[in-house]
């Protein structure tokens, strides 16, 4: 067991400090809100020193590192406490790039991805829809070659932030009298077209981040598939495997930390909510969890670093994470009381003040139905992490 | 940076978990009868590989493995609910070593590492009166009263946790208060005890007595995580053969949610417990924090996960035969000895915690 850094970490911790000091933090103006214009050339500059898109090639804007879970962890640390921008984020970086990576041919691979890490091609991903969630197989909208071309309909549903992208990656049913699973292909698009309207969703908050895409004679090139017809399910599966150098446990801990000075600045009964008895057992039982989970996220990346595996360990953080998100939102709302009575959205703004909090208090909901519901993830945990029988096949 | 185990102490964990596997198959600790036989040849067996002398420093002829080791060895010990004298006895060598004056040391040192001395801690006062800060009893009294000392039947040397810091005083003038009714976890007795303090030695001041505690806390914590982690195993293993509804009950969602979350309650507990056994042994500034949640958060997650196995067992769970309910109770026990939880939440809530 050893939780300090080595030498060579030392070194690189301290290389990756100067550049951020010299690239970043010397150049951020006066207001200390940086210019879209600076983002970019900074991005090109911490890609150009290996500290962006390492598991990228260069051929495609990359910087080609090889995978080295504790450089890019250290990376993280610097360039978060720097508040430096890392990748450009959004599901054309985390989950398109990799699929490409992998099972694209080098026309898409050269097309796409490095207009995706500049950040010009923002991708939303079409996968479920009204009658497809957790059964997301079952979908149904269809494309069919005509022409030369894709020409594709039905609906898409829980697409985030649809209406600023400008691509989708979609899950498209081509082939209409193979199985469930084999009919499906996945299928690239430009969003901006006669033949796709998006609506947004007005979600519980009053915000809208989620929209639905309606296709009527969409088109998309014939050779913007990726994979071969009907490998699409197959193919959606495809995740980045460079390297995790993210540790579960370390963003919940951000959150319970937000919860302490919400505690500590919100007064109960004329004394911080901290000292109430009851908010600091509760929030205490979170540390309980907190910690517990922070440690099992050492030691999966531990496991990681020497190119070993954490068992079913790493099956169970999104359960975990969720489950304490849940809690806090209600300790949360315990602290804020009849604070909580009013939506903290208004006219697109939202208010900076502890109200803010009901955005969280919904959010952590969201979080346990967003990129695969709870029960589905219990199936999961049960039969790929426990060993138990397989549902029937669906 | 490397949070794991080095591949010594895995290979000690191996080789524990070989023994316990052996010497307690066929559910032998089911039958109240056996207890102090195995109790002797597990002890024997136990101190053959060296666990009374664990924790002990080599400059006073320990084997200086840290408290990570130890946990490593308790936790094995829970997960078989194994009786066993040897992680007090480590211990105990440990504080005499670290604080025992000469006298002290020539007399019992050798023979606690050798774990031919057996020790027992005598903390509690009155109820839920556990730890260092709350002990009202002094030296200067003539005799003091113990509550819920374990292993006080056969111990050497009892070591009494005072206002005035911890003593030493020998089984002779120790009087054992056994009561009638059975203990909950028959894996670990205990008793009350009337102790004879003239001649007592002072082993350790204040705060010496809370490294003490904070080391027991840390073991009972992954001891109950052991305990938890086996009663999940065993719900594993009964819900792929038990047979209803034509099914395995593995098979239904019902079952195999219950069961994913008792893994996403428990598997990351013993992460928690080396980390906080590998503060205690650097010691870090956190120690202190770290070993009290770690022994709330454990030994709450590990009783939860207990209880929800019985359920998940059904009626087989609540017989004596099987062996489900020495885990639970083994956790049960954990929980209730060194400090409630909620106490020991509102101690850490004063201490510092963790830099992240």
């Amino acid at each position: 067991m050893d939780l300090g850094y080595s030498n060579d970490d030392m070194a690189f911790f301290e290389e990756v400090q100067t550049f951020l000091d010299a690239s970043w933090k010397a150049r951020l103006p006066a207001n200390g809100r940086p210019s879209a214009e600076l983002v970019r050339e900074f991005r090109l500059l911490a890609t150009e020193r290996g500290y962006l898109y390492r598991a990228i090639p260069k051929a495609y804007g990359g910087s080609e590192q090889p995978a080295d879970p504790m450089r890019g962890r250290i990376i993280r640390e610097c360039f978060e406490k720097a508040r430096a921008p890392m990748e450009v984020p959004g599901a054309g970086m985390s989950m398109l790039i990799p699929t490409l990576l992998e099972h694209g041919t080098e026309d898409q691979r050269r097309m796409f991805i490095p207009k995706t890490i500049l950040g010009e091609y923002r991708w939303a991903q079409g996968y479920s829809e009204p009658g497809a969630g957790s059964d997301l197989a079952s979908l149904k909208t269809s494309g069919r070659l005509d022409d030369g071309r894709w020409v594709i309909n039905g609906q898409k549903i829980w697409t985030s932030q649809a209406y600023s992208a400008t691509h989708m990656f979609a899950l498209v049913r081509t082939e209409p009298k193979a199985g469930k699973h084999a009919g499906i292909s996945y299928l690239l698009l430009e969003l901006d077209q006669p033949g796709i309207s998006i609506r947004t969703i007005h979600q519980i908050t009053g915000q809208s981040e989620f929209c639905e895409v309606f296709f009527e004679d969409a088109h998309t090139p014939a050779d913007w598939i990726v994979g071969t017809r009907g490998q699409g399910w197959q193919i959606s599966k495809t995740t980045l495997k460079h390297e995790r150098s993210n540790i579960g446990g370390v963003r919940t801990l951000g959150l319970l930390e937000s919860l302490w000075r919400l505690a500590r600045n919100v007064e109960l009964d004329g004394r911080p909510a901290a000292e109430d008895p009851q908010i600091r057992e509760r929030m205490m039982v979170l540390e309980g969890y907190v910690q517990a989970q922070l440690c099992c996220g050492y030691y999966q990346f531990a496991q990681a670093v020497a190119g070993g595996s954490a068992g079913r360990l790493p099956l169970l953080n999104k359960i975990a994470g969720t489950r304490i998100a849940l809690e806090i939102a209600q300790v949360a709302q315990d602290i804020l009381g009849d604070r909580a009575l009013e939506l903290p959205n208004h006219g697109g703004v939202t208010r900076r003040d502890p109200a803010q909090w009901v955005n969280q208090i919904f959010g952590s909901l969201a979080l346990s139905i967003a990129g695969g519901a709870s029960n589905i993830q219990r199936n999961i945990i049960a039969e790929r992490g426990l060993g138990l029988p397989k549902d029937e096949a669906v | 940076m490397h949070f794991d185990l080095t591949d010594e102490q895995k290979q000690f964990a191996d080789a524990i978990e070989r023994l316990l596997a052996d010497k307690l198959s066929g559910n032998i600790l089911t039958r109240i009868d056996e207890i102090p036989s195995v109790t002797a040849a597990l002890d024997a067996e136990l101190s053959a590989l060296g666990v009374p002398a664990i924790l002990t420093d080599q400059s006073h002829g320990g084997l200086g493995m840290g408290l990570l080791t130890l946990s490593v060895v308790a936790e094995a010990l829970g997960r078989h609910a194994a009786p066993t004298s040897h992680i007090r006895n480590a211990v105990g060598a440990w504080i005499v070593a670290e604080c025992g004056s000469e006298r002290v040391k020539n007399l019992w040192l050798d023979r606690l590492l050798a774990g031919d001395a057996k020790v027992a801690f005598a903390f509690s006062e009155t109820s839920d009166i556990w730890s260092p800060d709350e002990w009202r009893m002094t030296s200067a009294h003539d005799e003091v009263t113990k509550r819920c000392v374990e292993g006080a039947s056969d111990a050497d040397l009892f070591i009494i946790g005072l206002e005035d810091g911890l003593f030493a005083v020998p089984k002779e003038a120790a009087q054992a208060h056994v009561s009638d009714y059975p203990p909950l976890d028959a894996s670990r007795p205990h008793a009350s005890v009337t102790l004879q303090m003239a001649g007592a030695e002072a082993v350790g001041d204040r705060q010496a007595a809370w490294r003490l505690y904070d080391a027991l806390m840390i073991l009972a914590a992954i001891d109950a995580a052991g305990a938890g982690s086996a009663a999940l195993e065993l719900s594993v293993e009964y819900a792929k053969s038990r047979v209803q509804f034509g099914r395995p009950i593995g098979a239904f969602q019902a079952i195999k949610h219950a069961l994913a979350n008792m893994a996403v309650d428990m598997d990351p507990v013993r992460y928690f417990c080396w980390f906080a056994a590998h503060a205690w042994d650097t010691p870090a500034p956190e120690a202190p924090w770290s070993a009290a949640l770690a022994k709330a958060h454990a030994t709450d997650v590990a009783v939860k996960t207990a209880r929800a196995a019985v359920e998940a067992h059904g009626g087989i769970g609540y017989t004596w035969e099987y062996p489900l309910h020495l885990l639970l109770k083994r956790a049960m026990h954990d929980r209730m000895t060194l400090s409630s939880s909620n106490r020991l939440r509102a101690r850490a809530a004063t201490l510092p915690r963790p830099l992240t």
